[in-house]
Order: C-alpha cells, then structure tokens, then sequence
C-alpha cells in the first residue's frame, strides 16, 4: 500500500516542485510566527509530508516508511503534551511557561518570520545556484534559517524542538542525494523522536513550575538568577498530584 | 556471559524501576542491583569477546570494558547520592535507561552506529529533569538544541571519503571530511561556546543529572571520538586539532571567569567540571602519549571531586529550612558541609596543579610545555572559581542554611563521608591517578 502511495506521490514532485516548496516554506512561517502551541502538530506534519513526497522518489520506500512513521509518533507526541496540558490547566492562569511577553506578541513574530524570509532569499542568492539546483537550495535554506529563528524565538520547549526538526529535515534533503543506508536514516528518525519526548517533558517541567509559582522578581534568562534555590522535594510538592502522586 | 547480557539487564532494570512509580524504596533497590550486578559481570569478563545480534557485532574490547565498570561504578555511586532525595523516583529509570545506551554504543562494533545512538543516549537525561525551577528546564533545553546537530556532517563524512576511494588526487576531500567532526567534538563535549548550558541545567538543587552528563556522558564521548580518530587516522589533522585547542582554552578562561556571575554553588560546580573537561580535551589536541595520559588522569579526579560536591549538595538541601530563624544554634553541620563543598569545588579545579608522577610533575606542567599560555588562563580560571564560590556559597547560607534546623540525614551523610575520605586519599596520593588513567586511555 506504501509502495502505491508512493508511486502516486512521485510525478507530485515531479510536477508541483515549486508549489510544494512554497507549502513547506508557508507551513515554516505559521511555525515561526504562532505562539501557540495548538496547531505545532498538525503544522509541522505538513511541513515533514512535503519534504517526504519531495524526496521519495530518490529514497527506498523502507526509508520513506521508517521516516513517516517517525513523523506520525511526534506529531502524537505533540499532540498529547497540548491536550494534557490544557486539560490540567487551572481556569483563570495564563498559557503555561511563557518565558517572555515580547516573544507571544504576534507582530513580533511576524517581523521575525519577514526577517528568516529575507534573510533565506539573501543567502540563497549568494550561495545557491553554483551549487545545488535552486529549489532544493531554497528548501534546505529555508529550514536552516527556520531552525535558528525557531530556537531564537522559543517561547516553549515544544518550539525549540519543532527548530531542532527543521535543521535535522535540511540534513536529510541533503543526506538523500548521497544514497542513504536505511539503517542510519531510521536511527536519526529515532533521535527525532526522543528530542521531542525530552522537549515535552521539559515543557511539563516548565509548566508545573509556572502554574505553581509566580514568576519571581530576580528571576532572569542567563541562569544569574539571585533568587535562592529550591530544594528539589519542595518543587515535587508543586507538582500536580496525578502527576507525581504522594512521595513515600 | 555474552557481554550483550549486560545492556538487556540494564534496560530491563530502567523497565523495572519506571514500573515501581513512585515507591522511592523499591526504585532505588532496582537500581542499585541492577548496576552493581552489571558492574560485577563486567569486570569477570575477559575482554575480546564477540557476538552478533540484530546483523551486526558486538565486541568488548579492554578499553570498552573499562569504560563500562567506570560507567556502572559511577552511576551507582549518583544512585546512592539520590538515594536520600525524592528525586529518586524520577532519576532512576533514567539513568539506568542511559547507561543502557551508553553500554549499547561502547559494545556495538560498526561505528557509524554507535555515533548516531549517542545522540539518543546524550537525549536521555534530560527527562530526568526535575521541575525544581525554570532554571533548570530553560538549561535543559538549550542542552537539547545542540545533542543532534552534528549527525548530519558526520553523515556526510563517508559519502565524501568514498570520493576519495574514487579519484585518490583529490586530498581536499579528507581536509573536508575531517573538519565535519569538529562539530560533534564541540557540540558533545560541551565546550565553549555550549558550555553554558549544563551549568544552567544544575543551577538549582542537587545536580544529578548534569553530574551524569559531566561524569559518564563526556568520558564516553570522548572515549568514542578517540576511537573514531583511531579508526580513521586521516581524519585527524593538525587544523582540526588547532581548532579544537582553541575551545578547549576558551572554555577553560570564559568558563572560569564566568563563574563570577553564577547564581548557585552547584553553576559554580557546573563551570569548574568543564575547565577540568577543557583541560582534558587540550591533553587529547597535543597528540602524544603524555597528554592522553594527562587527560585521563584529570578525568578520573574529576569523577571524584564532583561526586563529593554533588552528595554535599545532595545533603545540603535536605535539610530542611524553616521559616523563623532560631538564635543560639551553631548549625555545626550545615557549616561543616558547606566547608567541603567548598574543599570538592576547589579540588576539581586545582586538580590539575597536583602532581602525577613521583618526580612531582602535574597535568599543567605537561601541558604547559607546548601551550605557553596555559599556566596563565588557569590561574584567572581558578581566580573566577574561587570567587565564585565563596559568593555562591555565602549566597545559599543567607538565603537557607541559616535558618536550616535539624541534621543531616543519614543516608545522605554516608555517601559524602565515603567519598571525603577517597578524594582525601587521591589528593595525598595523586598518583593513584596516573595509574587508573593507564586503564582508562584506549590503546
């Protein structure tokens, strides 16, 4: 079934490159410039199946597969820390873990994305055509400035890691033109996978704390902070209990 | 016993421990049988042994199987420092689960696959991240964006010495491929300029997981970039060497110094296990016997120094701290652990001051003969530790220990008074050093 479906996406890529290129492009903007957490999913399971049906006609279908596979266990991953989180979500509390207030303004944001998009036609003039054929050049480009302006603009862990994806998608458009071993592509597809897992649980960190405690007046971001440390039972005390349960 | 034994128990006692939540009794005995059990098995087997599973070998060769007893001896000595804490619930099944992997890529004979399993292995400790501050998990997450990003250069590197197989004229390609590692090298070992993160990591309460990433996870990278290098000699090239020289005394003068502005003891501690990692990492560029000798022996003392440090701090914070200060009490304990603190952050950075050799030669010594200027960054590196120190540490009286009541617990103190006496030991026999690093350094 696979192999059709991938037989069926092949001339797709053939034919609609360049829209396809621009959808990636887009579904990185809306990345870029949401600072919500909702739509992380289903977005970046857009950006990943453009990139996968613009390389499955160079890579073996079990590749395809593995990285598909991968693809459906972030998005779920994903998926599940949002819901989970919104549920536990005490009514009257602000969206959890927002490390500052410049970063959840939307036209903020959207200068960002406007400065990754000039900033990826810049460097794609100046290096693209000599050596790679320019759509592929915008694409991987694209996604390396996508991952910078992703971690620069984080305003959660989830965000952070939907960067580190974006930089890991550019390595394999790369990675493809030079006759991937399935073994190692499924590997790397794995360590997505755990980057996400170790970002989501950062993010319940992150948000057990903030529901918890107030931002304190000293605290700041280079970890300079003045403020004394807790000790680490009192913080497991904040936790919510289904979470952690009575300790012993 | 076939070696792979090891990786399954260890993986299965992550399993086990996970499966007991939070009876913090039961994890912490899973634990400490599991890695005790595995260190035992590995020192009674004989190296060379080979197996194949899952089509591929699996080999354990001496330096291996040194590096797995140290893997398993130092996590259990971690498991026993969280033993007291009720974090123990959460760092056990990861720590196993991490040495699993780490145990996975030092058997694993194919080496491609073991520098993309690192990866997986370097990612898991990050889910042991209490949330005890946002510190803590803001750390933890700028440790994240970088676990990942070498794999595609290191990816690439066959691709381009296949050139080479292809069209020999053509150097170029070795030059590129061997500048591809730098990154991994970099980004891996922490240095300058990432250094940063696992300090913010350990920036509140006990650092444990960061003590895992500084002990056990630095060592097996290093271990495995030496025997990459080994494997591929080409790819080990002056430049690249130069390059790496370069961060590693940039780690060890700003990590030092910037440990002026750090908010905790346990920062302070962060910044001084990477100047020691810094200094490692320089023995390693000078390309000889000596300095891989030299490297190894700072490592070993540094495994030491931060084991005490991180059971001080394990010990420190559990004692509880009341609201209302109570005059008329010395506080005895409370000063005595803050004093060997003191004494475990001052060790791991003068560690390479001690003298290695009977002849009373020291890493510095060593090293210093082919990096002049070494003497000198480690000397405004000490001034920024030291400083450091004393004001975090004053910094962690005013704000909690002061109003402290109570001793210590037990089951905290043990560890610490063990390990005082063994770095007690190392620091009026240094040499024990050079003789454990003998071991250690792959030949």
């Amino acid at each position: 079934m696979l192999t059709d479906l991938i037989a069926l996406l092949e001339p797709l890529a053939a034919t609609h490159a360049i829209q396809l290129v621009s959808g990636a492009i887009v579904a990185g903007t809306v990345l870029l410039i949401l600072p919500g957490d909702a739509l992380i999913a289903p977005v970046f399971l857009v950006q990943r199946g453009i990139v996968l049906v613009l390389l499955c006609s160079h890579l073996p279908w079990q590749v395809v597969a593995s990285s598909a596979l991968a693809s459906f266990a972030i998005a779920l991953i994903y998926l599940i820390t949002v819901l989970r989180l919104n549920h536990r979500q005490a009514p009257g509390h602000p969206p959890a873990a927002r490390s500052t207030a410049l970063l959840n303004h939307i036209p903020f944001r959207m200068l960002g994305a406007a400065l990754a998009l000039l900033f990826t036609s810049a460097l794609v003039h100046r290096f693209g055509p000599a050596t790679l054929p320019s759509l592929m050049t915008w694409i991987v480009v694209w996604l390396l400035v996508q991952c910078a302006f992703s971690v620069l603009l984080a305003p959660t862990a989830l965000h952070t890691a939907s960067g580190i994806l974006a930089f890991a998608d550019a390595g394999r458009i790369l990675y493809a033109l030079a006759s991937p071993d399935p073994l190692l592509w499924g590997l790397w597809a794995a360590c997505d996978v755990v980057v996400v897992l170790g970002a989501a649980h950062l993010y319940t960190s992150q948000t057990a704390v903030t529901v918890s405690t107030p931002p304190g007046p000293h605290d700041t971001s280079d970890g300079t902070a003045q403020d004394p440390p807790r000790p680490p039972s009192e913080s497991l005390e904040s936790l919510p209990s289904e979470d952690t349960g009575t300790p012993e | 016993m076939n070696p792979l034994w090891l990786v399954g128990l260890t993986l299965a006692g992550a399993v086990a421990a996970a499966a007991f939540g939070r009876r913090r009794v039961y994890v912490i005995a899973v634990g400490l049988a599991t890695t005790i059990v595995c260190y035992a098995a590995i020192r009674s087997l004989a190296p060379g042994q080979s197996g194949i599973f899952l089509q591929q070998e699996w080999v354990l060769d001496s330096s291996g199987q040194v590096l797995l007893a140290y893997m398993y001896a130092t996590t259990t000595i971690l498991l026993l420092i969280a033993a007291a804490n009720e974090q123990a619930a959460y760092n056990t099944p990861v720590l196993l689960a991490a040495v699993g992997l780490f145990a996975v890529l030092t058997l694993l004979r194919s080496q491609w696959l073991s520098l993309l399993i690192l990866p997986a292995a370097m990612l898991v400790p990050t889910l042991g991240t209490l949330p005890a501050s946002p510190s803590a998990a803001r750390g933890a997450t700028r440790y994240l964006i970088w676990v990942t990003l070498p794999i595609p250069f290191l990816l690439v590197i066959p691709a381009l010495l296949g050139q080479m197989t292809v069209r020999p004229q053509e150097v170029e390609w070795v030059t590129r491929s061997a500048w591809l590692v730098l990154p991994a090298a970099l980004l891996w070992l922490n240095l300058f300029p990432v250094d940063a993160a696992t300090s913010l990591w350990a920036s509140d309460g006990a650092p444990l997981m960061p003590s895992f990433v500084w002990l056990v996870q630095q060592v097996a990278v290093l271990h495995l970039l030496l025997r990459f290098w080994q494997a591929h000699p080409s790819l080990w090239t002056q430049p690249v060497l130069s390059a790496l020289e370069a961060f590693a005394l940039l780690t060890i003068l700003l990590g030092g110094v910037s440990a002026v502005i750090q908010a905790s003891p346990s920062a302070v501690l962060g910044k001084a296990a990477m100047v020691t990692m810094g200094i490692a990492v320089l023995g390693v560029t000078q390309n000889s016997a000596e300095g891989l000798l030299a490297s190894g022996a700072i490592l070993a003392g540094r495994s030491s120094t931060v084991l005490l440090a991180c059971a001080t701090l394990a010990a420190l914070y559990q004692i509880p701290a009341e609201p209302v200060p109570e005059e008329n009490q010395q506080r005895y304990w409370q000063k005595l652990l803050l004093m060997v603190l003191a004494l475990a952050i001052t060790a791991t950075i003068t560690l390479p001051a001690l003298p290695l050799s009977q002849e009373g030669a020291g890493v510095l010594g060593i090293l210093s003969q082919q990096e002049t200027v070494l003497q000198r960054l480690w000397q405004l590196s000490l001034a920024g530790i030291v400083l450091g120190q004393i004001r975090t540490i004053w910094l962690l009286w005013k704000t909690r220990l002061c109003r402290s009541m109570g001793r210590v617990p037990m089951v905290s103190g043990l560890p610490v008074a063990l390990l005082l006496l063994w770095c007690l030991y190392l620091a009026l026999e240094p040499q024990v050093l050079t003789r454990l690093a003998l071991t250690v350094v792959p030949r």
